[in-house]
């Protein structure tokens, strides 16, 4: 699990209308700070061979189309903290 | 003998592919034990493509190979058409996948701070080099990728056989899964339909051996496989192979899955090189490749025309890209429908001579395009594989036709 977090490029994306289109970076020592979070979802949106050549998987995650970003936040509670790992 | 162990590596390039164990461990996890009856029919109707394929009745003395066979039975432009199509997007889009496979095998397996892009163009540039080098690096290291990518795989049935099981009784199948289990396992030993310019690289028998050896280490490994793993993870899982080498064996196993699964792009895509080189050479030699003067084939060139695609596919994202995974699909069902057409075309050779051997191959043609329009009904893209498919036939039969039409307008010669 540690040697996933290691090669993933995490993103943050902030749902609150105030700050909407703000995305910041996070390092993989935040997020493991994070993970058990009640308002944590983590989301996997690393596709192709990205995703099926890879044995390591964030324990939890959810799979999700990067490109189809409009279709699932919609799912999630607006307070959620939704991160998503693509590489 | 070094020729008859080129001649096995090259013609089990793709069979010790990481997708081809992918495919393996998925339909073993999906058919259970019934997949060991179709990968055993598989490779009796491989032996009847290989024998007829390789007829001697059919080469009038040559070593012939797909380019002369299509061209001598069904004329020079569906040979050029087929040829051309199946081995280029082989050459590009498998070899494109298996790298990148290859990457990450690496990067998490072996050494986590190398990234796994960089690995991929390493292996890229080794097996460039290996064949700019003449050609000749090229063919002598392919039996020792093979050997190497048998010896792991081999190694680890063994400690699989020797360790108990955990996934309890093997289950068994249900017979009408028969038709589409053994059309799925007759991709994973395509290959011997290629024939090396080497002494007896025509011959039937090294790859008749070939095909032997491997229905005997895919049952072996499909069934270490169905006993330490349940079969419904092996069936949905995008790595089983790895999955069963860490249930067999832990990290040792992972080890040693690692070092096949690398082997095994080595041995893929440097055999799908050589493949790819030998087949538009013979096209070349008969000015059937456009572009070309008869004769003219320079050496290398083509190997990296194919690397500086690949390279560019990779850098792009191609292999994040889903797609990817639907022209792979459609690359291999064409090699496996290319095989139908050069049963077809040993048909329409061998009718006048021996009406045995023809009636052979008729039937062996007949069951590989079966066995090719099976899968792509049952295949949730199949409307994307046959349009490109149909795009890349028609493209590469246009090209062709321009080339033939230019050639007899300057008076060329075709034969």
């Amino acid at each position: 699990m540690n040697k996933m977090l290691l090669l993933a490029i995490l993103f943050v994306l902030a749902f609150s209308p105030v700050v909407a289109g703000d995305v910041k970076l996070m390092d993989k020592d935040e997020l493991k700070g994070l993970l058990g979070s009640r308002d944590l979802v983590v989301l996997d949106v690393r596709a192709g061979r990205d995703w099926s050549a890879s044995e390591f998987k964030i324990q939890g995650a959810v799979r999700a189309d990067g490109a189809d970003f409009d279709s699932w936040s919609k799912s999630y509670p607006k307070d959620a903290r939704l991160v998503l790992y693509c590489a | 003998m070094r020729s008859t162990f080129i001649a096995i590596g090259i013609a089990l390039s793709w069979p010790l592919s990481p997708d081809a164990l992918v495919r393996l461990g998925n339909g073993a996890g999906q058919w259970r034990l019934g997949f060991l009856v179709g990968l055993g029919l598989a490779t009796v109707l491989s032996g009847m493509a290989a024998a007829v394929i390789r007829n001697p009745k059919t080469a009038d003395g040559r070593n012939h190979d797909a380019g002369s066979l299509l061209a001598d039975g069904l004329g020079p432009l569906p040979a050029m058409t087929i040829v051309i199509a199946s081995r280029v997007s082989l050459a590009l889009l498998l070899s494109t996948g298996l790298l990148v496979t290859a990457g990450y095998t690496f990067n998490e397996i072996f050494v986590y701070w190398f990234p796994n892009f960089g690995f991929s163009y390493l292996l890229l540039a080794f097996i460039l080099l290996a064949h700019l080098a003449g050609g000749r690096a090229a063919l002598v290291l392919q039996p020792v990728f093979a050997a190497t990518a048998v010896g792991g795989l081999a190694s680890l049935v063994l400690l699989g056989l020797g360790s108990p099981g955990a996934s309890g009784p093997l289950p068994t199948m249900a017979m009408p899964a028969l038709p589409i289990s053994t059309a799925s396992a007759l991709v994973l030993f395509l290959g011997y339909d290629v024939t090396t310019s080497w002494p007896d690289g025509g011959s039937r028998l090294p790859v008749l051996a070939g095909l032997s050896g491997i229905l005997l280490l895919f049952c072996g490994w499909s069934l270490v496989s169905l006993a330490h793993l349940p079969a419904q993870r092996l069936a949905e899982s995008t790595i089983p192979h790895i999955l069963a080498a860490r249930a067999i064996a832990g990290e040792a196993g992972r080890i040693l899955m690692g070092v096949a699964v690398i082997a095994g792009t080595c041995a893929a895509v440097n055999g799908i090189f050589l493949i790819a080189r030998r087949s538009l050479a013979s096209l070349a030699a008969q000015n059937l490749l456009p572009g070309h003067r008869q004769g003219v084939f320079p050496d290398g060139i083509h190997v990296a025309v194919f690397a500086a695609i690949i390279s560019v596919m990779m850098a792009s994202g191609l292999a994040g890209a889903s797609v990817l995974e639907t022209y792979i699909e459609a690359a291999l069902l064409l090699w496996l429908f290319s095989v139908a057409i050069q049963c077809l075309a040993a048909f329409r050779l061998l009718r006048d001579t021996d009406g045995c051997q023809a009636a052979l191959a008729a039937v062996t043609g007949l069951l590989f395009a079966g066995g090719a329009v099976v899968l792509l009904s049952f295949h949730g893209e199949a409307k994307d594989i046959a349009r490109f498919l149909a795009i890349l036939l028609l493209s590469v039969f246009m090209v062709s036709a321009l080339w033939l039409r230019l050639n007899r307008d300057a008076g060329g010669v075709l034969h």
